[in-house]
């Protein structure tokens, strides 16, 4: 069958685009990773896997670690119950969905810079809105960004206010191309409206949920912006995660071998995290994803 | 609108748009161009750097400090022209000096001395600019920290400007509640809380360094100095640990601190009634001790810079000119001793007796152009200490020990 | 079954409400003068002033900014959307192992933090010397954008049926009038739906833009990151300028809707 011949040139043009603008970003940081690399000094030292072996030993580093993980996982599980909620909601709607649904999709498209400074008008203590709303009340709100739990359940509130329309958006989408026929059948055969969520429709949706998850997953090892302008990384290091410290080390302190490292090191985990992923979720049909 | 003619529209656009996307032709007169950071004296002096000679405008960019520090060490690190001037204080110009990232103007503030009366400057002020015995940048204006005050809440019970830290710690607790901080502390990471540190340490400690830059900060009086901070922030607002220069404005115009450090340069806004709920009711004064954050800024000239050095210096030098330095005076502690002398402007602006004692007796980081670098290590465990992830003590022995790697590492 | 829809449209709304909260919030923010602007308890009655919106759309030139913004957003739409929509189909229709590592790997670029790609690309911008043209943002806005528009296309496109492409071959169709005739318009609702989180994604780029752009194709968030912070009048300049960025995003979004939602429900995503 010569259906497809020549189709492999389809290829060409974002392949081009890809190596002529990443291959050479991410290799030279691959490389640079391998040296003492002071940005200044001009003089880049060859120490071979010196940088991640001094990473592994840090503290810091694996407070790092687990504080993206905390709040990695915390806010694409919120992300997810609340986008499906709001899915579900919205399929089951029989008037007004589709408008509620661009307004339910506004957070998702502000510009990550002004979301980051519109909740940290939000959450900041005294003069916020939530504190400045309820204290005149006599009710006292908690510390959202100077108490160490706090200020991870708000950096997760705030990435869940920003991703969660993304979530709703395609949950949306699987759920509306869904097999009714199923549905149907599965209703006739006695199923509320709990079973039918849990035993029908999520594992119909397995692929949808599969690639929203990763999708998400992967920007929240990258979420910066916000954490950067609410809490710093504070206080002390309760939220200072990966991208954080990166920042510290090649920005701060212009350590470049070394954030590229750190930067290498979070691609690998992000890497094993998904692909273990997906394997747990095609683990009967190997390699369709 | 019917599928063809948004298809004919699409296209137009992609067309336009491709069309736009050629690389700009290289014009043979390539404007100048600036980088600084933005607060409202900076943006006057960028203004008035723009319009400075007449043909020869400059482009200025104005962004948040950190980013136009970011900006400039990336552009510059990569030997680019991007930006041929550059906003500068006394840290960074000694870091970019000793890069060789930076021109050395000797020869031009010679040159042009007379013509635009550079002797008018003090030799104070000039030091912080030289480096290795050469100077690189014209200063525009003297920063620094005092303590504002609310000299209404002071009066009504009867309290004085505090003259040592445990009177400042019992005023802070006799006016805090929660609509009140007794005081308002900012540790945000880097800059806040160095400039924060910076204070204590100098004021109750025996300062960062010893001789060849051996870190001192952790003896006892390091200690005892941190932990003074610390007890301060039982009285501290909420989330002082994120709270910069911005959160602490707001707070004071909102009447809703009593006392803090922050800079000369934020002063005349608590006067302004469209910002501030408070005007007239600030006082400043120099904190117990002294020996809190002075700085100088100004604008250098980038050693990659292609254009004509002549000409920018020209630029700089009238930019900072006495007239202007007397019209940005309300937001800005003038350079020249000209403008900074006046009677007048003393008596115009409330804060100004107290910023000029403030001068006197601040104190400038230490002549270390890797002090920001460390500042990382040092912002970070003081922060840690002050969060109870750890005691104050182990705090400063960890910042120690990772600044003497990384001074060791730089050929200390 | 009336009163629940009544009550589960109800329930949308409250969520919708408060999901708007932090917008509405910066909106009148925006119409503020500064010593309103944050108070306690919050100031909801209060003369309102346009002139923050007027400041920075009239005199600090994010007219100017915008332009460029569009420019670079709408070129870097135009050209990663058909070239991943080309890799998204030879990917769906060339199942080998290469092809599916070639997929990971082009996935393993949304992973690596984007800060750390700003210094070679200002390295790569200089040598070309680029710096400061639409060309060199684009180009890394199609980069990295490449791998999320090539794995959305991809799902969409491994839903139609391959009697499609096979009819077409048979009708004397080369592989690339396949693509054209009838595989694009097969699903043009997917490539609505790609092109709105690609737009999004490069209008909305910040990082690289700070780093690539001067002053002559500054985009509007780096404008907008100009006046955050050191003076508080400065905040009010910044929701007038957040609340500007996001109208012409907002005015898209509902010029497309409809596109959106039948692309969303076409079957897509579905791997």
């Amino acid at each position: 069958m010569n259906t497809h011949r020549g189709l492999v040139w389809f290829l060409a043009p974002s392949l081009l685009v890809l190596l002529a603008m990443l291959v050479y970003p991410l290799g030279y940081a691959l490389y640079l990773s391998l040296f003492d690399f002071y940005l200044p000094s001009n003089a880049p030292k060859f120490i071979g896997v010196g940088n991640y072996l001094a990473l592994l030993g840090e503290a810091r580093f694996w407070s790092a670690v687990y504080n993206t993980f905390v709040i990695v996982m915390a806010s694409v599980a919120l992300e997810f119950c609340l986008g499906l909620a709001l899915a579900v909601g919205l399929y089951k709607l029989r008037f007004g969905a589709h408008g509620l649904m661009v307004v339910l999709f506004v957070p998702h498209i502000i510009t990550p810079v002004v979301a980051a400074l519109f909740l940290r008008w939000i959450f900041v203590g005294q003069w916020g809105l939530i504190d400045a709303t309820f204290w005149p009340l006599g009710i006292f709100t908690p510390d959202w960004l100077g108490d160490p739990i706090w200020a991870k359940v708000t950096v997760v509130l705030a990435d869940a206010w920003k991703a969660t329309p993304f979530m709703m958006l395609v949950l949306y989408a699987g759920l509306q191309s869904l097999d009714q026929s199923l549905i149907e059948a599965a209703t006739v055969d006695g199923a509320n409206g709990r079973q039918l969520l849990f035993r029908v429709v999520l594992p119909l949706m397995r692929p949808i949920i599969l690639f929203v998850v990763s999708i998400r997953i992967m920007d929240a090892f990258r979420f910066f912006d916000t954490i950067y302008v609410l809490t710093g990384g504070g206080p002390g290091t309760a939220t200072e995660t990966l991208t954080l410290y990166t920042y510290s080390v090649g920005f701060s302190r212009l350590e470049v071998g070394k954030a590229s490292a750190l930067g290498v090191v979070t691609l690998l985990i992000v890497l094993g995290l998904i692909s273990a992923f997906v394997s747990f979720i095609y683990r009967r049909e190997r390699g369709r994803f | 609108m019917n599928r063809m003619s948004r298809r004919t529209a699409l296209g137009a656009l992609a067309g336009a748009s491709a069309a736009l996307s050629l690389p700009h032709v290289a014009r043979a007169n390539t404007p100048l161009k600036g980088l600084s950071h933005r607060q409202p004296s900076l943006e006057f002096y960028a203004k008035a750097i723009s319009s400075a000679v007449p043909g020869s405008p400059v482009d200025m960019t104005l962004i948040p400090a950190d980013k136009a520090v970011e900006l400039q060490t990336l552009t510059l690190s990569q030997g680019s022209d991007a930006y041929d001037i550059l906003w500068v204080n006394d840290t960074q110009l000694m870091k970019y000096a000793k890069n060789g990232w930076l021109q050395p103007i000797d020869d031009l503030w010679a040159r042009y001395r007379a013509e635009f009366k550079l002797d008018d400057y003090p030799a104070s002020v000039l030091d912080s600019y030289r480096y290795d015995g050469k100077l690189y940048a014209v200063p525009s204006s003297v920063n620094g920290m005092f303590y504002f005050y609310r000299q209404d809440l002071f009066d009504a019970k009867g309290y004085k400007p505090p003259s040592t830290f445990d009177e400042w710690l019992k005023i802070a607790e006799g006016l805090h509640s929660p609509a009140m901080s007794g005081a308002v502390v900012n540790m945000k990471r880097i800059d806040a809380a160095l400039n924060e540190a910076h204070y204590y340490m100098n004021a109750f400690g025996d300062g960062w360094f010893g001789a060849k830059w051996k870190p001192i900060f952790n003896n006892d009086k390091g200690v005892a100095a941190i932990e003074r901070l610390k007890s301060l922030t039982k009285f501290a607002q909420r989330a002082y640990a994120s709270s910069a220069n911005d959160e602490a404005m707001i707070a004071f115009q909102q009447g809703l601190g009593a006392t803090g450090l922050q800079w000369f340069s934020r002063a005349g806004a608590m006067d302004d009634a469209q910002k501030s709920r408070v005007a007239g009711k600030i006082a400043w004064a120099v904190p117990p001790g002294g020996k809190q954050r002075i700085v100088v800024d100004g604008f250098a000239i980038s050693k990659f810079s292609k254009q004509d050095r002549d000409l920018q210096f020209r630029i700089l030098a009238t930019a900072m000119n006495e007239p202007n330095q007397r019209a940005i005076a309300s937001d800005s502690i003038p350079s020249r001793a000209s403008v900074l002398n006046d009677a007048e402007l003393h008596k115009k602006f409330r804060h100004y007796p107290a910023a000029l004692s403030a001068i006197q007796a601040g104190k400038a980081y230490p002549a270390l152009p890797e002090f920001v670098e460390c500042g990382d290590f040092i912002t970070l465990r003081i922060q840690q200490a002050l969060a109870g992830e750890m005691g104050v003590k182990q705090a400063l022995d960890t910042a120690a020990r990772e600044v003497s790697e990384l001074l060791a590492k730089r050929g200390y | 079954m009336k009163t629940r829809q009544v009550l589960l449209f109800l329930a949308l709304a409250a969520a919708t409400f408060v999901s708007l909260i932090p917008v509405l919030w910066a909106i009148l923010t925006s119409f503020k003068q500064p010593v309103d602007a944050f108070t306690i308890p919050p100031t909801l009655v209060f003369s309102p002033t346009a002139e923050f919106h007027y400041q920075i759309w009239f005199e600090k030139g994010f007219w100017t900014f915008l332009v460029n913004s569009m420019v670079i957003a709408v070129s870097t739409v135009c050209i990663s959307v058909p070239i991943g929509t080309m890799a998204a189909y030879a990917l769906s229709r060339i199942e080998t192992p290469q092809t599916r590592a070639l997929l990971m790997v082009i996935l393993a670029v949304r992973m690596f933090p984007h800060m750390l790609l700003a210094l070679p690309f200002f390295v790569m911008a200089s040598m070309l010397k680029l710096f400061d043209t639409y060309a060199i943002m684009i180009m890394a806005l199609v980069a990295i954008n490449q791998p999320f528009t090539i794995w959305l296309m991809r799902s969409f496109l491994v839903d139609v049926p391959r009697e499609l492409d096979e009819a077409a071959c048979i009708d004397g169709c080369n592989v690339w009038q396949t693509f054209v005739k009838v595989i694009v318009p097969a699903v043009r609702p997917g490539i609505v739906v790609t092109s709105l989180f690609s737009l999004l994604l490069a209008y909305n780029e910040f990082l690289f833009a700070l780093v690539l752009t001067g002053a002559k194709t500054k985009t509007l968030p780096v404008a907008i990151s100009e006046y955050g912070g050191e003076d508080i009048t400065y905040w009010s300049l910044s929701a007038a300028g957040a609340v500007g960025i996001m109208l012409p995003i907002l005015l898209f979004m509902v010029f497309v809707q409809r596109h959106l939602i039948r692309g969303l429900t076409m079957g897509a995503v579905k791997g």
